[in-house]
């Protein structure tokens, strides 16, 4: 060995030793989803070739889930990966805590996945990965298994893998190797026979998993877990908008509450802080409250009974429960005259109006300073010096 | 495989896989460097790491950047964030105190070892950004000189001499600034 050689092995040592050090999968995920969500819409070209795309693959019956959502978001939409946090040593992710830079909160999460499911490993093919569905938590999706698209975050499980498997047996190890260890330690619980929580979003005609849990007991209870998911939905929290939610909505306005109808409120826009700022009044179905209701309501009667004779009777009454529960959302979150920022999508604009779904809100409540906060964060996101 | 250069636009038009070809690409080092200076406050190197590139990606958005050397231009984002992490007077515990603790029957083993350590950032430190660059890729993520000039869109002769040009910079400011010589 020559002295260049010898140079190179000790400047590598060194480097690796000294100066090595790599974040954990959960960070590098959640920060890239974060990343992700800042990103501009695609060009309308771009958009027409992605939904014409989906569209094809949905005709030709491909791995598909036809979800409310996927026919009606707009292009560009987040659809962030995220793992569970390594080194937490906990079997779930975004588990609580107040959002920082780096992590997410479990609402935010939640507020970032249109369909959120209870479901167990049917198969793990790298990186896809089937699901068969034990429930829907929340959202709608028509089909029974699912696939979630792992790839963008299967290099760090691999390299996770890699790094542990090295350190224990002391020598590179073979791709098999990694590969198993991925699937008994890969922190998604991807070896058969777990029961999974699923928070996911849409990618083309795949998912992408934007966090979840699975169930390993006593550490970390998938009941638990579900309840503090639906807690996050039945108060509203999971929908508090975000500044870095922007690019989730086509308009986001400042408005007034004038009245709540029936399957419907209607706003005077104040202040067009997205989109397009000709219309004064803006229409909201009822489809945001209407969603969650469905999920109280489904959640309620799993956990009221699983006697047949009272699971009968709760189908029969579901839509009434549904529409009752939707009513109570509105008229206990929504109080004339209330001032709100709201982010809006399926926007269809009209003569002196303009109609839209409701994404997320976030309401004056006793303090206009909070709603004045979130502006300034939208309309002046940077606020970094570069 | 796209260079950085072609990342960035592709990224600028909206794509989300450029963008996590890019991140994967530069996180490693963005944090290494962090990390380093940092001297081993994970929580803290979270959200300086997280800030560079959240600053990172509103300025691609904001218009034309420096695509040249995407790696130098993440590090300096991030030498700013460093500044005003400790100018809030974020915290400073960091990883060298909890080593020389839990080396107790050797402290002088631990001192050692941190110094050096602190050594090796300082110096990455105040290297070229794109020499910092090739060397991690090199001695850290063991690329090849062929993957490194695609990803930064250089002939491979560029690259080694890139290279050279780095580890003689290494060597130079590493003997200056610590007694151990690689």
């Amino acid at each position: 060995m020559n002295s260049s050689d010898q140079y190179d092995d000790a400047l590598a040592d060194l480097l690796k030793v000294r100066y090595a050090a790599t974040p954990d999968a959960g960070f590098t995920e959640r920060l890239l989803a974060q990343l992700q969500a800042q990103l501009p819409c695609r060009q309308p070209a771009q958009r027409l070739c992605r939904r014409m795309a989906v569209a094809a693959s949905l005709a030709a019956a491909v791995i598909t889930c036809t979800t409310l959502y996927l026919r009606s978001r707009p292009a560009g939409h987040p659809a962030a990966v995220l793992v569970p946090k390594r080194s937490s040593s906990i079997p779930g992710d975004a588990a609580g805590g107040t959002a920082t830079m780096s992590t997410l909160s479990l609402a935010q999460v939640v507020g970032g996945a249109p369909l959120i499911v209870r479901a167990r490993v049917a198969e793990w093919k790298p990186p896809l990965v089937r699901y068969t569905i034990s429930y829907i938590i929340y959202g709608d999706c028509d089909d029974k298994v699912i696939t979630v698209d792992l790839s963008g975050i299967l290099p760090f499980m691999r390299q996770e893998s890699h790094d542990r498997l090295k350190r224990q047996i002391g020598k590179e190890p073979t791709d098999a190797a990694i590969d198993a260890e991925v699937s008994r330690d890969g922190g998604m619980g991807l070896d058969l026979n777990h029961d999974t929580i699923l928070l996911l979003a849409t990618h083309g005609v795949t998912y992408e998993r934007m966090g979840g849990g699975y169930d390993m007991p006593p550490k970390f209870r998938l009941d638990d877990y579900e309840d503090r998911v639906m807690k996050t939905i039945a108060d509203g929290s999971a929908f508090e908008p975000q500044p870095w939610r922007i690019a989730d909505a086509q308009l986001i306005v400042r408005a007034e509450l004038l009245q709540i109808g029936v399957g419907e409120s209607r706003w005077k826009i104040s202040r067009v802080i997205k989109g397009d700022g000709k219309a004064s009044t803006l229409v909201l179905d009822d489809q945001f409250f209407r969603r969650r209701a469905q999920a109280i309501v489904a959640y309620k009667t799993r956990r009221a009974s699983t006697s047949p004779t009272t699971q009968a009777a709760a189908a029969e009454s579901t839509a009434r429960l549904v529409d009752a529960e939707t009513a109570r959302l509105m008229s206990s979150e929504l109080v004339v005259p209330e001032e709100a920022i709201l982010f809006v999508d399926q926007v269809q604009s009209a003569a002196d109006s303009v109609t839209g779904h409701l994404r997320y809100g976030a309401y004056r409540n006793q303090q206009k300073e909070k709603l004045d906060k979130l502006q300034d964060a939208i309309l002046r996101p940077s606020g970094s010096k570069l | 495989m796209d260079s950085d250069g072609q990342l960035v636009r592709r990224i600028q038009s909206g794509d989300r896989q450029a963008l996590a070809l890019l991140y994967n690409r530069h996180l490693p080092s963005v944090w290494r460097y962090v990390y380093g200076q940092l001297r081993g406050d994970d929580q803290t190197c979270r959200d300086v790491v997280s800030e560079t590139f959240l600053a990172a990606i509103r300025g691609l958005g904001s218009g034309p950047q420096p695509v040249d050397n995407v790696g130098g231009w993440l590090i300096g984002i991030a030498r700013h964030k460093l500044h005003d992490s400790r100018r809030s007077g974020a915290r400073q515990t960091g990883q060298d105190q909890r080593e020389v603790a839990s080396l107790e029957g050797d402290p002088a083993l631990a001192a050692e070892t941190a110094d050096t350590r602190q050594a090796v950032a300082e110096v990455m430190d105040q290297m070229d950004g794109m020499e910092r660059t090739v060397l991690e890729w090199k001695y850290i993520e063991e690329l090849s000189v062929h993957e490194m000039s695609q990803r930064l869109g250089r002939t491979e002769k560029a690259i080694e001499g890139i290279l050279y040009r780095a580890r003689n910079s290494f060597r130079k400011l590493f003997s200056e600034t610590h007694q151990v010589k690689p």
